[in-house]
């Protein structure tokens, strides 16, 4: 009877925060089907109008193609530059190797804001303001760290045994990397990537800062500016959050089993 | 398992050339990543102490010009934001941490249906700080806001969050726990997790409480997690901008957030930059 109610109980803990959390973005939703932009909230009416509008009327499109290209890259400079690092704090013992390690982590911690001024005098200097590459650097070089770290933590976990006895065997080093060591981490490495691929989608200041022009805006930006373009009209505004919202959802749907993993193997330790 | 680098640094020690090669290989592997984050942070926070230390017209750099960069960081205006940028801090802290441990506890015994629980849970940690800001401007927009409508219609109180100081203050607290309270949840309960079952029924055993149980096993064996996720917390919310900048903009009340007055329409472009390369400086240390 006792565990009956305390199990009660947690349900609606548990309950009241899921609500918490989904409540809000499910009114979202509700407010971008409403073609009244929620001003008159007894419409029952709901249409697709908003999205066709956000679809076909604005540069949405074009900012979802640049995100991902921006994103994607990001991802993949990410992941390889932080697996080679990781496998030389993890697997060779040097001079320096954790000064190297805790030095990287503490650069990951300076506000973006404040080397802002200074990246853009040197992106506009390089004549790089407006392209890809710029901010594809930029959140690589902010990804990094935090990266390393987890991906450490992943090949600590996997015992050297393994690749010595792949090594025993004529295998070369790089040979025992690809074949056994990448399969073992691709838990790490998935956790790693849509922690990275998130935080560029999600990205705003640096994003906003390192290109003017309306062609190359990541979507965050875009809908930002949607305050100005199309006023404060909600409806327009809600339809736009729900399509930048999607893709990370999808992604997080799918490999969100490997993200908990991967938060807490690397985050904790 | 006794050492799990040994053999290979013993190969290093020799004087011959590929001694010497292995010896530089880890460094050599770990170029990339030292470069991309030499580049981007350290090289330009050495830049940033010069910068701040000198006059500055636009990108050009003039005289050396002592501390009077720093001046308007010592004003009323600049007390101000720092008291709401501390409040803010402080405030968003103490409800995401509770919240989450309070979350965490609960989920860590073996309900059904918790898998999908979490992931529900984990949704806002997906919404980006735009999306988020936009959201709960609607949310408690002052004429068709739900919240504003609820907390009409149960307490009869008429408010307009975003239009007054405190209100603004309250809303940005809100929406930031919202935000940020799942990622502290699944750090707190990986780390409730890895507690020995052990420990729990040995004290069932001696009879104690779950209160106990709570206070003598979960809170030491989790104190350590718990330091980091306020730390890392702390450093996140001080250095925020996209969510107060979003939320408290768009005509409303501006609330004066610490980074906020750096990137607001009323100094000129020339303020704009040194007033944030103070800012700036002062900040990361």
């Amino acid at each position: 009877m006792f565990r009956d109610r305390v199990a009660l109980w947690m349900y609606v803990v548990v309950g009241l925060a899921s609500l918490v959390a989904i409540l809000p973005l499910a009114w979202l939703f509700v407010l971008s089907l409403d073609p009244t932009q929620g001003v008159a909230s007894t419409s029952t009416e709901l249409s697709l109008r908003n999205y066709a509008a956000v679809v076909f009327d604005s540069f949405m499109g074009r900012y979802l193609v640049n995100t991902t290209i921006v994103a994607v890259l990001t991802v993949i400079c990410t992941l390889i530059s932080a697996c080679l690092g990781a496998y030389a704090a993890s697997r060779f013992r040097f001079p320096g190797r954790e000064t190297v390690m805790v030095g990287l982590l503490i650069a990951s911690m300076t506000p973006v804001i404040a080397v802002l001024v200074p990246l853009y005098a040197y992106a506009a200097k390089l004549q790089m303001l407006n392209t890809y590459h710029v901010r594809i650097i930029v959140f690589t070089a902010w990804q990094l760290p935090g990266t390393l770290w987890l991906i450490r933590a992943f090949l600590d976990a996997i015992p050297i045994e393994l690749e010595e006895a792949a090594l025993v065997d004529g295998c070369s080093r790089f040979g025992a990397f690809v074949k056994i060591v990448l399969p073992l981490l691709r838990p790490g490495l998935i956790a790693a990537g849509l922690i990275v691929f998130v935080y560029v989608w999600n990205e705003f200041i640096i994003a906003v800062s390192l290109a003017s022009k309306q062609d190359m805006r990541l979507v965050s930006v875009g809908l930002y500016f949607y305050l100005s373009d199309f006023g404060v009209e909600w409806g327009k505004i809600a339809a736009g959050a729900i399509i930048s919202i999607l893709p990370p959802a999808i992604l997080f749907f799918l490999l969100q089993r490997h993200l908990i993993h991967g938060l807490s193997a690397g985050a904790v330790k | 398992m006794i050492s799990l680098a040994n053999p290979r640094a013993a190969v290093a020690c020799g004087p011959s050339l590929r001694n010497l090669l292995a010896g530089i290989q880890p460094y050599l592997l770990l170029l990339p990543a030292i470069g991309f984050v030499f580049s981007i942070t350290i090289y330009p926070i050495a830049n940033l102490f010069y910068i701040a230390f000198h006059s500055t017209n636009y990108f050009e750099i003039g005289d050396w010009n002592g501390g009077g960069n720093f001046a308007p960081l010592f004003s009323a205006s600049g007390a101000k934001s720092f008291l709401a940028s501390s409040t803010f801090v402080f405030a968003s802290d103490v409800l995401t941490l509770s919240l989450a441990l309070l979350l965490a506890v609960t989920m860590e015994a073996p309900l059904r249906g918790r898998g999908l629980l979490r992931t529900l849970i984990m949704v806002p940690w997906l919404v980006s700080q735009v999306v988020t800001a936009l959201l709960w401007q609607a949310l408690l927009d002052a004429n068709f806001g739900p919240l504003t409508h609820f907390v009409q219609s149960v307490f009869g109180w008429t408010v307009a969050p975003l239009s007054d100081e405190t209100g603004a203050m309250v809303a940005m607290i809100l929406a930031n726990v919202w935000r940020s309270y799942p990622f502290a949840l699944v750090l707190i309960l990986a780390a409730i997790q890895s507690i020995p079952s052990e420990l729990y029924e040995a004290a069932r055993i001696d009879g104690a409480s779950r209160w106990a149980e709570f206070r003598c096993i979960t809170l030491p064996m989790i104190a350590r997690t718990i330091a980091v996720v306020l730390i890392l917390l702390t450093f996140e919310y001080f250095t925020l901008v996209t969510l107060p900048f979003i939320l408290t903009s768009g005509g409303r009340m501006r609330q004066r957030m610490y980074y906020r007055s750096a990137f607001g329409g009323k100094h000129s472009r020339t303020t704009i930059l040194d007033t944030q390369q103070r800012r700036a400086w002062l900040c990361s240390y």
